[in-house]
This record gives C-alpha cells, structure tokens and sequence, in this order.
C-alpha cells in the first residue's frame, strides 16, 4: 500500500519532516541517499517530531566518543529521546519503539508502504 | 485507568523575559551600567557574564539550552511567548490557574549581594507589567526575594506580596551556604507567613547549591541531585523548628522529584529521639510536620518501567495524597505533560493531585467538584 | 525465626583501641613519631574528626568503651559454621587524614593488623583491604600487596578526601587493582562525614547529628551515579560495590532520576553506556541491611524496596555491630518478606564475596558493542504508550 508522501526536493537532509498520511502521522528523514519512514510521534509524552535532530549515533569506550553514521538517530524535541531511524528502536528505553515504513523513491519521488510489518 | 478529565492547576511555569533590555529598563541607571552587556550569559538567560552564578551548571549540558525545542519563539527566549504558552499550555490543557515562576530566578543570587537586591526588585516590576498585567486572568506569580540580605528580602515581600497576583514567595537558591531552615533565613519566613503567601523552593544553580561528595562528574548526578535538597531543606525547616515558629506556612518544593518522600520521612521520623535531645522545640513527629506543612511538586515524576510500582512506592506513607500538587516545569526539557502525571498517579488522587491541593497551597477557591476541561487536549503534542 | 549456623554477617566493624595498637605494623621512624613517648598529650593523632557527634552515643549501649577492640565480643556473636566480615567504622576516619604519609602508614599497618590479630585469631573472620582514597596510586599498591591474601575479601574504599565523587579517573587504579586481584569493593555511608571530606549533603552543612543520620546516604548516592557515568564499570566489568549504612528506600528514586536524566543527556554525556544506569546497578551494586528504613507498619517497606531491580539478589544482611544503629538478625527478618531470607543472610555475602577457593560467580558481565543492536527479547510493541 504505498502512498506519496514528498519529493526529494522537500526533504533537506537530516530536517525531520512530519506528514500526515491517511489517519496517522509519520515522520520522513533523509539521511544521504536513504530516505527514512517512522512513525511520527514519540511514545513517551505524544510529542511530534517535528523539530527533533537526526544526528550520527554516538558511542564508544569511556571518556572516548565515536560517532557512527551508519546507524542515525532521530530525537524527540521534548525529553531528547533517541530512536534508530534503522528499525525505529528507542537506544535510551529498551521498551520503546516506533514503527518503521519501507520508503521507495522513483526519481525524487519518495513512496512509504503503510502496509510494512510492525 | 480513564484519562483525568477535571480541572488542572500548576505550580511551576517558568516564564521568561523576551530580551535583556526589558528588565534592565527597570533597574536604576547606577545598577544598569553595572550590568554591562549581553555576553555568552544571553545563552543560559542571564542578563549578563556578571549577573551569572559563578559555577558550572553541568546540569546545562541538556541540549537546546535545557529546553522543549518547539517552545524557542522567532524571537525571545523559551517561556518568554504568551501567544506559545497559550498554545502549548494554558489553551491545550484548558487550564484552572498557572503561576510563573521564572527561569529559574536564580539572578538573584549573584555575588554582589546588593546588585542581586536590585534585580530582585527590577524583575518584580517587570513582571507586574509584563505578566500581570491582566492579561489572563489564570496567571500568578511569585517574589523572588534575595536571600543574601534576609531583611531586604523580607522587605520586598512585603511590597511586592502585596499584590493579588502574588501567591508564593520563591526561593531558588542559597545564598549564603545554609539550609533553609536555618536562622539566618527566618526573615523571609516572617514576612512570607505575615503576608499569606505559600513559600516555595525550587532547586537553585548559585554558587552556594553545592552537593554531597563534591562537584559532580556529570549532569546526570547534578539533575538527581537536586532531590537532595529537597530532603535537607525538609530536614532543616523542622529541626529548626520552622513550623513551630510560623505555624501557618506551608511550604511547596518543586522540581526535585518524589519518589524518594517515604525513605526521607521513615529517616525522619527514626531519629525522633536524637531529635528531642538536639532540638527540643520539635514538638511533634516530623512526618506529622511534612503531612501538614510541605507540599512536594510532581515534577519530574518518576518513570517506573510498570506503573504500578511507583504507585505502589508513592502510597507507602499514608496522606501522601494531600501533598502532591501537579507542576508542569513547562518549557525545560524535562517537565511532564498533565495526562501523563494524572495518568500516573494511583487511582482516586488525580483531581486532588492536579488541582486541589494546588488550590489549597496557593489560597484559591477550587473548581466545584466534578467539574470537567471545558475540552480534552488533542492525543497528539503538536497538534492542533 | 532461626537462622541458619552458615549466616554471615556481610559487614561488622572492628577498630583500634589506640594508634598504638598498630605500632607494631610501622617502620622504626614512624613507630616513634606517632608513639610520642613521654609526650603529655599522648600519641599521635591519626584520625579526621567526625563532624557530628551522636548525643545518644555511636555504639550500642551494651558495648560501649572499646567493644569494636575486643575479638572476644565480636565472635561471640557467631555460630560454628558462620561467618563475619569485618569492616572499619573509626578506623575509616584514617583513610582520608590530611596528612598523606600519615594516611598511607596507617593504611598498610591497619590491613597487616587485621591479618595478624583478628583474621589469624579465628578462622570465621574475613577482612576488608582498607585503602584511602587521597592516594591511589598507593592504595593500588596496597591492594596487590595484601590482597591475594584469601581471608581479604573486599578493598573497602577509604573516605572521600579528595572531594571527588568516586567515578573520577583519578581512582581508577584502584578499581584496577581490585580487579586484577578479584575483590569486589565495599563503600561505607561515612564516606563523606569527616571534618576532611567533601560536605556530606547538598546545599550546606546541617546543624545537628540527627539530620546527618538522616540524610547521609546523599554522598553514596552520588558516588553511585558518578561510578556508573564514568564508566568504572564498562573499564572494569567484573568490580561490583557493597553499600553499607545508608539504608535502602532511597534507591528506586534515585534510578528512576538517574535513567530519566540519562534518557535525555546519554549522547552528550555518557555515550559509553551500554544500557541504562539502572540496569548496571543491577549487576554491580548490593545493598547492606546496616541502615535499612525502619516503617512504622514494616510491612510498607516492601513497597518501596520491590521497586528495586534484582531485589533478591540485592541485599547482604550487615549487623553493623557494636554500632547502636545495628540489628540483630531477628530485626531485619521481620520486615523483610520471608522469599528473600536466605538470599539476604546468607546467598547474596556468599555471591559477594571473593571467598576462599570459590569460583567467583559470573557479577558485571560485561555487554558486547553490537548487543545495543541485537537486544531482542521480543521487539517491544511499537508506539507503546507509556502512560498508563
């Protein structure tokens, strides 16, 4: 079940861009090639993402940082939640998850799957 | 458990001042060159580097300076938007009563004692034309006296307390290295007490709110920590036979969390005899004194992974139910929204929780009982 | 109820009657300089003063006048097959004495006094490695001389004289030593109580004793936070930490603030974490029952202590003796649920411990990078509401 939801052009890079998309919202971030699909709303309080930051997740060994790019992260504007945009896992709270859509672009059209598996 | 539907009041909006230039307007020019400019200061809302709390607010590592990132304004600092408060808290939650407490007030508490005197009285005056000026008639406000020179502070309670729209005065920090209870602060008590105002405390970032163990080592520790204060300014007011002293003042703290009420008032009460040798004045149990004069904000409220366990720890003391009042912290990062804390709490406390007892400590009238938000706040924050 | 004959006493306090008692354990030049002979004032001082006193007396009534001194009292108490691990409770003013050398002699005379005449005079005794915190370089020193010694079976850290909290870099060769040697660590709620320490509580000194015992586990609380961001435990993961006399009901709001607070600031802050603060206290920390809150209606206790994560794992019965705030074992058994009993009197010390000839149970395994990634026990729900 895919629906348009934006084009490339709409979506600047690492800008959380809420849609709404038949009865829910769902949050698009483009992070380099990849345009991801997740659920628009943090569990924890309801809050949109609108405004949330998407950033390299950090890591690494005491007193060191390592950022990995190739596993960002999304942040809810209020508590500053962090959600894998991989699988839409919350990294601080082991029991929060939001759901992830399978996005397809044709050209700089940017399709989501409503119908991905939760 | 259904969603609380009844009035909501709240006992801790930090407004804020869109820029600098609005309250030095009201400082005398002396004060006002004293202040300089705007430096780095502006970041963490103080209205110069020489109006700052001379330590490390690790605290401040929280990014977006500490606050919900939707309530930074096009222009002003979070908390300094009426239009934003309305949208985001007031309207959205259909709220009873707020009171603005300030971000967080702690401008007071700079080293020169006689300049933080001269703000204190600035901000008042702002905050009378700014904020009270019969704008919405749910906002109150509180005096944030300087606790650097008791006696001042006590004098601008008296002139500001006078005002129906002051409900509380506001202590954020410790000025001069004591817990509260100490003597050295009793003026501010007389005065708060003689003018029928609540005394709330919230945590402070001066240079004097230090903490056990030393400086911290990380944010974490520091924002955990202000539960500490909690526990010894409770512990001091009555050891130092506060309540003795001012039998009407009822004290709210705010911001430093709950859960750890019953491990603080079963120490208490323990070491009732070491007490009556040290302090004979201390008439009654101290968990008597708590039930009847402190009132614990709920914010942050406790996030147990089932909520059941936090109310199953909250009502482990009998009467903790009377003492709870909702506050939101509205902007900072870590306030609460009111359906999650009504959500929360155990069945049978939401409307006292969430309005009556913050009715109670403020001296308003209630909402009747039953009464319902004329709407419910849409699921979703950000919605319209 | 009876307890069993193998009950162990996770931690009593044995002390010095004088610092004469440990001359026999310094050099030559040091046993003359603290001995003073002949001096009017008599030895040498080699201890912080406490900042409170306790008007009702430290000790039990019935063991006033020097009762930690006497061996006799203490194994007393035991059974055949029991056994007590003596920790220090005056002696741990010595740790941080301002002096450093002072500090540091004290610290090795202590440790070969414990051995010589208490852990040589029956074999039901074990001891703490004292070390002080001001020197740790020293102090790992100190572990890797006396700590393979079998009857050694924690390092009890030494008081905080630096005024760090105790996740600092600065102690990391403590925490080093100790896991080289296996010991696991005890740390006392007096760690911040001395005239010579960072201040025992938040936002000013109390004036009064009463509202230190009240509020003195604020300094553990903070040394717990502080070893938990620093990552201590992910440099060191298989240290876990005994907390004793600071009570237990405090612990369930300290961890949800801590988590909260994480929750927001881990990719500023402590990016290292592999799992929320909680979580590695739950692997790393145990609760002494030395201190624990005393309900009115005991029965309320276990609603606050459930909270707790791995609660039957958690807490070592502790008797505290000779110390007034020290209980029998009848005393904590009855507000403790009886599921839990042979955990706290025996199971818990036991997996504790580095006991002789035990293998050392599998405490603070460590979590592997890629499991942040990997964590499924069943995906969570998605868009789980977490309000009620």
């Amino acid at each position: 079940m895919r629906h348009e939801v934006a084009t490339l052009e709409e979506l600047p890079q690492r800008v959380p861009r809420v849609v709404r998309v038949r009865d829910r919202a769902i949050v698009l971030v483009r992070w380099g090639e990849t345009v991801y699909a997740l659920h628009g709303v943090c569990p924890h309080m309801q809050q949109s993402f609108d405004g949330g930051d998407v950033l390299a997740r950090s890591a690494g060994e005491p007193g060191d940082i390592v950022l990995d790019g190739g596993d960002p992260v999304l942040t809810c504007p209020w508590h500053q939640y962090e959600y894998r945009l991989l699988d839409g896992r919350c990294l601080v709270d082991d029991r929060l998850r939001v759901r992830r859509y399978d996005v397809e672009i044709e050209g700089t059209r940017v399709f989501v799957d409503l119908a991905t598996p939760a | 458990m259904a969603r609380y539907d009844g009035p909501i009041a709240d006992g801790d909006i930090h407004h804020h001042w869109q820029s600098d230039a609005d309250v030095l307007a009201y400082l005398p020019e002396f004060w006002r060159d004293y202040a300089g400019s705007s430096s780095g200061a502006a970041t963490l809302g103080y209205l110069s580097s020489r109006m700052l709390p001379r330590r490390s607010v690790v605290g401040g590592n929280i990014p977006h300076g500490s606050a919900r990132r939707d309530s930074y304004p096009a222009q002003g600092r979070p908390g300094s938007s009426y239009e934003l408060l309305r949208e985001q808290v007031l309207d959205r939650y259909d709220y009873f009563r707020g009171v603005l407490t300030y971000n967080v007030g702690a401008n007071v508490y700079v080293e020169n004692p006689y300049f933080g005197v001269a703000l204190s009285r600035a901000m008042h005056d702002w905050n009378a034309d700014h904020w009270l000026d019969g704008r919405d008639d749910r906002l109150f406000s509180v005096v944030i006296p300087s606790t650097a020179i008791p006696e001042e502070g006590a004098a601008e309670i008296r002139r500001v307390g006078a005002s129906e729209r002051i409900v509380a005065t506001l202590l954020t920090g410790n000025a001069l290295g004591r817990p509260f209870g100490d003597p050295l602060y009793h003026p501010l008590y007389e005065a708060t007490a003689e003018m029928g105002l609540g005394l709330d405390i919230h945590p402070g970032i001066g240079a004097y709110d230090t903490f056990a163990a030393g400086p911290h080592t990380s944010g974490i520790t520091h924002l955990a920590a202000f539960s500490h204060a909690a526990m010894h300014h409770i512990t001091s007011l009555i050891v130092n036979g506060v309540f003795e002293k001012y039998p009407t003042l009822r004290v709210h703290l705010k911001e430093h969390g709950t859960a750890w009420l019953p491990h603080l008032i079963w120490k208490l009460d323990e070491q009732y005899d070491l007490l009556r040798i040290e302090s004979p004045w201390v008439r009654r149990w101290p968990s008597e004194y708590i039930h009847d004069h402190i009132r614990i904000g709920t914010q942050p409220l406790e996030e147990s992974d089932d909520p059941q366990v936090y109310r199953r720890l909250i009502s482990a003391v009998d009467g903790v139910e009377d003492m709870l009042v909702f506050t939101s912290d509205y902007p900072h990062t870590s306030s609460d929204s009111p359906t999650y804390v009504a959500g929360r709490l155990p069945a049978g406390w939401q409307r006292k929780v969430m309005c009556d007892n913050v009715c109670e400590h403020y001296g308003w009238e209630p909402p009747p009982a039953g009464a319902k938000r004329s709407r419910l706040e849409p699921a979703v924050a950000g919605d319209g | 109820m009876t307890f069993p004959a193998d009950l162990i006493d996770g931690c009593a306090y044995h002390d010095w009657r004088s610092p004469l008692d440990l001359l026999p354990y310094m050099s030559p030049g040091w046993r003359a300089t603290i001995e003073r002979r002949g001096d009017i004032g008599g030895p040498m001082n080699i201890k912080s003063m406490r900042r409170y006193d306790d008007l009702l007396g430290r000790r039990r009534a019935d063991a006033q006048g020097g009762d930690a001194s006497d061996l006799d009292r203490l194994v007393a108490r035991l059974e055949d097959g029991g056994r007590m691990v003596l920790g220090y409770d005056e002696g741990l003013l010595a740790t941080a004495y301002p002096l450093p050398y002072v500090a540091r002699q004290t610290m090795r005379a202590a440790n070969d006094w414990t051995r010589e005449e208490w852990l040589a005079r029956d074999e039901r005794l074990y001891g703490h490695v004292l070390v002080s915190m001001t020197l740790p370089e020293d102090s790992a020193a100190e572990i890797r001389r006396v700590g393979s010694d079998e009857r050694m079976v924690a390092v009890e850290l030494g008081m905080n004289g630096l005024g760090r909290a105790f996740g600092h870099p600065i102690y990391h060769p403590v925490y080093a030593a100790a896991a080289e040697l296996g010991l696991p660590l005890v740390l006392q709620a007096t760690s911040d109580g001395s005239g010579d320490t960072a201040p025992p509580t938040a936002f000013g000194l109390p004036a009064t004793g009463a509202e230190y015992e009240v509020l003195c586990a604020q300094g553990l609380m903070n040394h717990v936070a502080s070893m938990i961001t620093s990552g201590v435990f992910d440099l060191f993961p298989t240290l876990r930490v005994l907390l004793v006399g600071g009570g237990a009901a405090w612990v369930p709001a300290w961890l949800w603030r801590v988590d909260a607070s994480y929750r927001t600031i881990r990719r500023v802050e402590v990016p290292w974490l592999r799992g929320s603060p909680s979580e590695y206290f739950a692997r790393h920390f145990r609760l002494a029952t030395y201190g624990l809150e005393s309900p009115p209606q005991p029965e309320r206790l276990e609603a606050v202590l459930d909270a707790i994560p791995s609660v039957t794992l958690m807490f070592v019965y502790a008797s505290g003796y000779p110390n007034r705030a020290g209980e029998e074992p009848e005393a904590v058994a009855a507000r403790l649920p009886e599921a839990w009993h042979d955990g706290v009197f025996r199971a818990n010390a036991e997996a504790f411990y580095r006991w002789p000839g035990g293998v050392r149970p599998a405490h603070g395994v460590p979590v592997a990078t890629d499991e942040i990634r990997e964590r499924t026990s069943a995906a969570p729900p998605v868009a789980t509401r977490r309000e009620s």
